[in-house]
């Protein structure tokens, strides 16, 4: 059985995307912020990470990138999942490269605007946790 | 003859009537005892009416009357003033009302110009009403953006609660309706604070020193900025005199500034992140500050900025309407809001606040005097 990592700051989103994944056979473990979530990250070895960014204290964005830079977890695939503006639009290429200064981080697997839509969401964790990609298109 | 006595000869014998300017000269019974020639070709004979029949088709004074003040205090006044001319149509002016006053004080006369500032005045219509008009438009999708939180919330509620009676589990179902519960006081939160700003609040001004609000907002967020790491600091300047303020009113608006600075750093991957709120003031205009080395904007965004910052992320942070709201307020007080902003390297707003235009403390009005004192009388 798959295990995700759900992080995102809202409590209601938290249960919402739980209780999702696991009445469609995942396990889940969730955490309420970038700390959080990178800790749970190591010690449990999510086989896919929801993210969001805009949270208190650090950023998706920041903790985004620590996840791509250390060896042991920058094989998870990530699916950010954040109220995109167009303050900052990461399904963008243009976009997500000034944002995130470093250009040595790979842009995440999949990117999707809140609201989400399950189905689609669903079929994204099963095509990633199976090893698979997203065809280009999708990413925008 | 001359040239200097050419001059002085159509002075006074032809200006008076050449003049593109309506003049009257009324007395201290509102009957009009000169009127040059403009005057009368835009509202008829002159001679003996009075001033207020014949601009505004009255049967008694107006109630702002500005020549009576000045029959009182002697002080020049100016206004914009709407007309009915000798066809019926409807004109605006700017209007002059300059007492006689002579060296014993007593002022029989007042001499009133107006200039017809009819298509000033419609342009000006025009350009408010567009700029309504695209600010609601763009208020609707601003709307749309910044409730998408609420609405996953909301889906995400009513999932629970469908999946609860589905499987019969109470649990899950209570569960799900209290995610309802909160979304739902969250939009309303926020649909409450929209229809406050639709419907407006009257502002409170008084003298305040502006440094005072400025420390005020930085307390503020002190604590957010340091659990995310931002350096935020105040910029004050001891020099800069009272202003004629709504205290409240400019204290939103320096919080909306601070809160999307905080966001823009917190948003950005940046290992140094700086928010500075200075105060300065310098050619009579008073000037608010807030800048960031955040994540910046670029030129899309920029175009959108006033409606793209709605936020009803939990409880604390950066609520509500933003520089919507802001650029209302600043324009209740004749100011207005600037930003310069570049992607990637942050962004700075101002507050431009020109001393002239600020509104009168508790103080309203359609006619108030004019800085200039009363005349003094020749020879003192």
């Amino acid at each position: 059985m798959h295990k995700i990592l759900v992080i995102d700051d809202e409590e209601t989103i938290v249960t919402y995307l739980t209780l999702v994944l696991e009445d469609s056979g995942y396990a889940t473990i969730s955490a309420e912020g970038a700390d959080e979530g990178l800790a749970l990250a190591r010690e449990e070895r999510p086989d896919l990470i929801t993210l969001d960014i805009m949270m208190p204290k650090r950023s998706g964005l920041s903790a985004f990138a620590e996840i791509k830079k250390d060896s042991e977890l920058a094989s998870i695939p990530v699916i950010i999942i954040s109220g995109f503006t167009a303050l900052y639009d990461l399904r963008d290429p243009e976009a997500f490269g000034s944002i995130v200064q470093d250009g040595a981080i790979p842009r995440p697997e999949y990117c999707m605007e809140k609201p989400i839509d399950i189905p689609d969401f669903l079929r994204a964790v099963k095509l990633l946790c199976e090893g698979g990609s997203m065809p280009a298109e999708n990413a925008l | 003859m001359r040239p200097e006595e050419e001059v002085r000869k159509w002075i006074e014998e032809e200006l008076f009537d050449r003049v593109p300017v309506a003049i009257s000269v009324i007395d201290r019974d509102y009957h009009i005892v000169e009127a040059n020639e403009t005057f009368e070709r835009t509202y008829g004979k002159a001679k003996g009416k009075v001033c207020y029949g014949l601009y505004k088709n009255r049967a008694e004074r107006c109630e702002h009357c500005g020549a009576a003040r000045s029959f009182e205090d002697g002080r020049i006044r100016v206004s914009e003033e709407m007309g009915i001319e000798r066809e019926g149509e409807q004109t605006w002016y700017m209007v002059h009302v300059v007492p006689l006053v002579r060296p014993d004080g007593s002022i029989p006369f007042v001499i009133e110009m107006s200039t017809d500032i009819t298509e000033a005045k419609t342009l000006q219509k025009e350009k408010v009403a567009a700029e309504r008009l695209a600010a609601v438009g763009s208020t609707v999708a601003g709307l749309a953006h910044g409730i998408k939180n609420i609405i996953m919330g909301l889906e995400g509620g009513m999932y629970v609660v469908n999946s609860g009676l589905k499987r019969n589990d109470s649990q899950r179902l209570l569960s799900g309706w209290q995610m309802l519960e909160e979304e739902i006081t969250r939009i309303s939160a926020f649909a409450k604070e929209f229809l406050d700003f639709a419907r407006g609040r009257e502002p409170q001004v008084s003298l305040v020193d502006p440094n005072r609000v400025a420390a005020k907002v930085v307390e503020l967020f002190h604590d957010r900025a340091e659990q995310s790491g931002i350096a935020l600091q105040a910029d004050l300047d001891p020099g800069v005199p009272e202003a004629a303020i709504d205290e409240e009113g400019i204290h939103s608006c320096l919080t909306n500034l601070v809160s999307n600075a905080i966001d823009a750093c917190e948003m950005s991957d940046k290992k140094s992140k700086h928010v500075v709120l200075s105060v300065c003031d310098h050619d009579g205009v008073l000037c608010y500050e807030v800048s960031d080395d955040g994540c910046g904007m670029d030129y899309d965004v920029q175009r959108k900025v006033f409606t793209n910052f709605f936020s009803t992320k939990a409880a604390g942070r950066g609520t509500g309407l933003g520089l919507l709201a802001t650029r209302k307020i600043v324009q209740e007080h004749g100011g207005q809001v600037a930003f310069e902003s570049e992607r990637g390297n942050g962004s700075v707003f101002r507050l431009e606040l020109r001393r002239e235009n600020l509104p009168e403390p508790s103080e309203r009005g359609s006619m108030d005097a004019h800085e200039p004192a009363r005349p003094q009388p020749k020879g003192s």
